[in-house]
């Protein structure tokens, strides 16, 4: 390879790695068996949420377990649109986010006002993801504590996006995930997310170049929740079936950050790469435990052991910090100062060196 | 009279929250650690009781004092972890650490007891007669236990040196360290006590409490509402909010649906952090 | 930056995850032997939760098939298929929806030939569309929900729906008030705030359309209640001559234990799922009145005393009601081979249409039992017994009873 297209496939690594896992996993959908296909969909449902979390995390510090509420008003809202009015849930992938955005409002209206950072927050999602359940059993056209059944034409069409096997689901849900990805990456780059992570490190210096942090903080708490209403639509279509347990369920309400913590709270890839590794790790551990009780809750609880003691910042995070330490860095002639791994979410970075350029620090700008 | 019946049940499940909830404001407000596990403890505190009743015939009552050195060995090992891993990484390493707890406990109880529902039955000291119905005084012991509890640890925060330094942590752990309190024996010492508090909790309601591995999941999500409600780190905020909450439940249950029962509660605490909401980090 | 080589990497690293997972999984095999050569052993499965909320009754209902496929095997198998045995394998569903779809599929790979179990309907109904698209009959155990044979899959079989549970609990409660003498049958009623419970709500409410019963308090509670005491307080506050309970086992438990200690009601009757003996040996004299499904047939024919010695011997204790459930539904499957001559789904499922249950093939209770034409059992065998005096007597059907139904205060 030239040294020019070097230096284009290491500045375009995002993307590229994008395309590649797209092309990859497009043709790997129709050529796996069927258990492996279902392990997927799986994966990459939870992967959504999970990606919603981080991206939630990552810019304002805000631990939401509130995101299956909102994956759960893509699952009804489809279900609900498509057996009363005959609405598509194509359309609801682009109307779910929408309604979600309007309920996240009152949440993030307490969750960016509360201050105290991933604790507090943990606390007031966590219970607003259980009055949601009482709320959705409350509202009777939404099918109560029983849910909504969806109505399955004849024939599975595209249109009802209802197959008859799993594979286009995995093709659906890998282009969704892709498509964040993407977004995410754009985002970083972009002048809006260059704001957003400068109040999250700064609130004070942001406040008083006349950045509205306050409406920055909720405009990114709404986006977070529009990311996470798609998994909900499609998840939906593929169980036939929305109802309060699938989406909020004691199992369901932990999983996204589950996935999320495990692949690397706050990178973009963590949750994809965490949802992978915990649903097939659970498929594993389900076969070889024999269905013996506590099994499964004990395997999770060594692995996470083990992650707190080992990799606290999860397989991505990790990943980082090892690949930081390889390269000799451009920072090194700066001083031990700028040597200091990625900052800390929650944790006021250390004073710049003079002449330091800031953008180069948090990863703003390539090096 | 039903009003009344529902305002004494009321006060007596509010009680069981509140204690739940003491040792909870310790860890958070105190300690600085958000423990997922806290419930969990509280389960591990009902089993233990349970099986020291029906394997060897060991009162509940009597089971406290050995309960309170096991739960203090565990949560002074659990505050060096905390301290070790959750402290340097970040909150992160803190939630790590809390849900992986929370599973390995959880797993634990369900790996030796299996799912099943269990009830300690057959510890009956008798019960008073109150607005036409009986309370069982297991159920009184424990409200009293709980007001002990708060009305003793009230008193040594307020006058004790140990207190001050306990206050002093949760107002500003970097000042207080100034000051020259040992900010981290402190913690550890909160942490360990709320752990001590979460197992003996347990042990008490066990009596007339129904069992399943994963009650625990249920009490931490009350415990976070009545400390929201009550004020992190306030002992007297949790036994307040705790009854206040307890008397909610049963209101709403005695007489709307049942999903004011879980919805009303929540709805106040909502409203009060909207209206209020620099309140919650005091 | 650092980050980007991250990127790429987890990128090669999540296709390669794919691609092993896709290898490892594709390696298992999916053939069968063809109808044709002679079979030596045919797998059934069983899909059901045997790890999560639902084990304790998964566990036994499996027990009871795993018993029932020894009694055959011992007996000379499938007679009609050169006596082939049958080869029990089991997957779990982990009480999690999720794991419905997932765990269908692999018992379809591993080659079942016919399915039961399921707990939770969600899983079961999830699963089942699996199934039904791969041909394999499926014998529904715990998954009562009534939508499971409403969808018209020619090859799902429910042995217990809600209908029909809330139709043995109107039927008794009918027979209570006229036993009893209850001229103004007033209802205190509560109800679990779960698809199970508002399911049995609106089946019995349907049935009592016309009366006679009166509910003069209802009051419906989460899944995650423990305190039972102010549901208690509703239920009895207007003084009703019958309690009911739409929840779950335990919590039937609870409010006994309330009602008679804390509240001393009046009420004439209770009714709950609360099993007899777990609640017995929790609830001890406080139990006295109390009325539940019964755990053993009032008759006893040679085929339940070869369960239960088959089953004390293997699992060191006598079956429970779930464990003849799972019991019944492989002397189905059983029966449905013998029929059929043939390991084919759709064979096995035309059988299960037409076969009948007696003492002959293994039917434990004394009625005769068979599937409808919509998959649900044209008679559910439900018989009440009642704690009396520390005693456990048949108070119904009438035919069958050992004592008349007491009053439940006092």
């Amino acid at each position: 390879m030239t040294r020019r297209a070097a230096a284009l496939a290491v500045k375009y690594q995002g993307p590229l790695a994008l395309a590649v896992l797209l092309v990859a996993g497009w043709f790997l959908a129709g050529a796996v068996n069927a258990t492996t296909v279902t392990i997927l969909v799986l994966a990459l449902y939870y992967a959504i949420g999970g990606l919603s979390f981080n991206f939630l995390y990552g810019s304002l510090g805000i631990f939401s377990l509130a995101q299956p509420v909102f994956v759960a008003v893509g699952g009804y809202t489809s279900v609900y649109l498509y057996n009363t009015y005959g609405i598509s849930p194509w359309l609801s992938l682009l109307i779910a986010p929408v309604i979600a955005a309007i309920l996240a409002l009152p949440v993030a209206l307490v969750a960016t006002r509360i201050g105290g950072g991933a604790v507090l927050t943990a606390l007031v999602t966590l219970i607003v993801a259980e009055a949601a359940t009482p709320l959705l059993i409350a509202i009777k056209p939404l099918g109560g504590a029983i849910g909504l059944y969806a109505k399955s034409p004849p024939r599975p069409t595209f249109s009802a996006m209802q197959y008859a096997n799993g594979a286009d689901f995995v093709r659906i849900l890998l282009v969704i995930n892709v498509l964040f990805l993407s977004l995410w990456l754009w985002w970083n780059r972009s002048r809006f997310g260059l704001f957003v992570t400068a109040i999250k490190d700064a609130p004070d210096a942001g406040e008083s170049v006349g950045v509205p942090t306050a409406r920055m903080r909720l405009a990114v708490f709404l986006i977070a929740a529009m990311l996470a209403a798609p998994a909900g639509v499609v998840y939906a279509q593929y169980n036939l079936l929305t109802s309060p347990d699938l989406f909020l369920g004691a199992t369901a309400l932990f999983q996204f950050i589950v996935v999320a913590l495990v692949g690397g709270a706050a990178r973009p890839w963590g949750a994809l790469v965490g949802s992978l590794l915990i649903t097939y790790l659970s498929q594993e551990v389900s076969d070889l435990s024999g269905s013996k009780p506590g099994a499964a809750p004990l395997t999770f609880a060594v692995v996470f052991v083990i992650m707190a003691l080992i990799v606290p910042r999860g397989l991505s995070g990790t990943w980082e910090r090892i690949a930081q330490r390889r390269r000799p860095s451009i920072d090194a002639s700066l001083g031990p100062i700028a040597k200091r791994p990625g900052a800390v979410p929650g944790t006021p970075p250390p004073a710049a060196a003079d002449g330091e350029d800031l953008t180069t620090r948090h990863g703003l700008t390539a090096s | 009279m039903y009003f009344a019946q529902l305002l004494i049940l009321g006060l007596l499940s509010g009680a069981v929250l509140s204690l739940v909830a003491i040792g909870f404001t310790l860890v958070i407000g105190v300690g600085k650690i958000a423990n997922f596990a806290h419930g969990a403890f509280v389960a591990a505190g009902m089993y233990l009781g349970y099986e020291a009743y029906v394997a060897w015939h060991i009162s509940p009552y009597l089971t406290l004092l050995p309960a309170l050195a096991f739960f203090g060995l565990v949560g002074w090992g659990m505050a060096e972890v905390f301290e070790q891993r959750g402290r340097k990484i970040g909150e992160v390493g803190e939630l790590l650490v809390g849900l992986a707890l929370l599973l390995l406990i959880n797993g634990l109880l369900e790996a030796l007891f299996t799912d099943n529902a269990r009830s300690l039955t057959g510890v009956d000291i008798g019960s008073v007669a109150v607005t036409g119905i009986s309370i069982p005084w297991t159920e009184l012991v424990a409200a009293i236990f709980t007001f002990a509890l708060a009305g003793g640890l009230h008193v040594v925060i307020r006058t004790s040196r140990w207190g001050r330094a306990l206050r002093a942590t949760a107002e500003d752990p970097v000042v207080a360290g100034l000051c020259g309190i040992r900010v981290p024996v402190t913690q550890r010492a909160a942490v360990t006590l709320s752990v001590v508090v979460a197992g003996l909790a347990g042990v008490i309601i066990a009596p007339f409490t129904v069992l399943t591995p994963d009650v625990g999941t249920t009490y931490l999500i009350s415990a976070f509402a009545v400390v929201v409600l009550g004020g992190i780190g306030s002992t007297a905020g949790a036994v307040l909010a705790g009854l206040a909450i307890g008397v909610i439940d049963s209101m709403a249950a005695g007489y709307l649906s049942s999903y004011w029962t879980t919805l009303a509660p929540l709805l106040i605490i909502v409203g009060y952090l909207l209206a209020r909401p620099g309140r919650a980090t005091a | 930056m650092a980050m980007n080589t991250r990127r790429l990497a987890a990128a090669l690293g999540g296709a390669c995850a794919l691609a092993l997972a896709g290898c490892a999984s594709s390696g298992s095999s999916s053939s069968s032997a063809s109808a044709s050569t002679a079979v030596k052993t045919i797998t059934i499965c069983n899909v059901t939760d045997f790890s999560g909320a639902q084990q304790p009754l998964s566990k036994t209902e499996d027990d009871g098939g795993v018993a029932a496929a020894d009694i055959i095997n011992a007996a000379g198998g499938i007679k009609s298929l050169g006596g082939a045995k049958l080869a029990i394998q089991k997957f779990d569903t982990q009480s999690n929806p999720d794991m419905g779809a997932p765990e269908a599929t692999k018992a379809v790979a591993a080659g079942c030939k016919a399915i039961w179990g399921g707990e939770i309907t969600d899983t079961v109904l999830a699963a089942t569309a699996v199934t039904h698209r791969a041909g394999i009959p499926w014998v529904d155990i715990g998954g009562i929900g009534d939508e499971v044979h409403e969808r018209g899959f020619g090859n799902v079989f429910q042995m217990l729906t809600t209908t029909g549970i809330a139709k043995a609990y109107y039927s008794v409660m009918e027979y209570a008030d006229s036993a009893l003498g209850i001229t103004d049958p007033t209802v205190g009623l509560s109800v679990s705030d779960t698809t199970y419970g508002q399911e049995f709500y609106s089946a019995w409410s349907a049935l009592n359309k016309n009366g006679p019963f009166k509910i003069v308090s209802n009051v419906s509670y989460p899944l995650t209640t423990t305190d039972f005491s102010s549901i208690a307080a509703r239920m009895v506050s207007q003084h009703p001559e019958i309690l009911f309970n739409m929840g779950y086992p335990s919590d039937g438990i609870a409010l006994g234990r309330l009602f008679k200690q804390t509240f001393h009601t009046t009420a004439r009757a209770f009714f709950s799922t609360a099993q007899s003996t777990v609640a017995m040996s929790q609830l001890g004299s406080l139990a006295n009145g109390q009325l539940f499904g019964a755990s053993s047939p009032p008759t006893t024919n040679p085929q339940l005393q070869k369960l239960n010695s088959v089953y004390q011997s293997k699992f060191g204790s006598p079956p429970s009601i779930e464990a003849w459930q799972g019991y019944t539904a492989v002397m189905f499957i059983a029966a449905a081979l013998e029929k059929a001559a043939s390991t084919s789904g759709a064979a096995i499922a035309s059988a299960l249409h037409s076969v009948s249950l007696t003492a002959a093939n293994g039917n434990i209770f004394p009625e005769t039992l068979g599937f409808s034409s919509d998959g649900t059992l044209n008679y559910v065998p439900y018989y009440w017994q009642q704690d009396q005096g520390g005693k456990l007597l048949f108070v119904y059907p009438p035919s069958l009873k050992q004592a008349s139904l007491i009053a439940y205060a006092g």
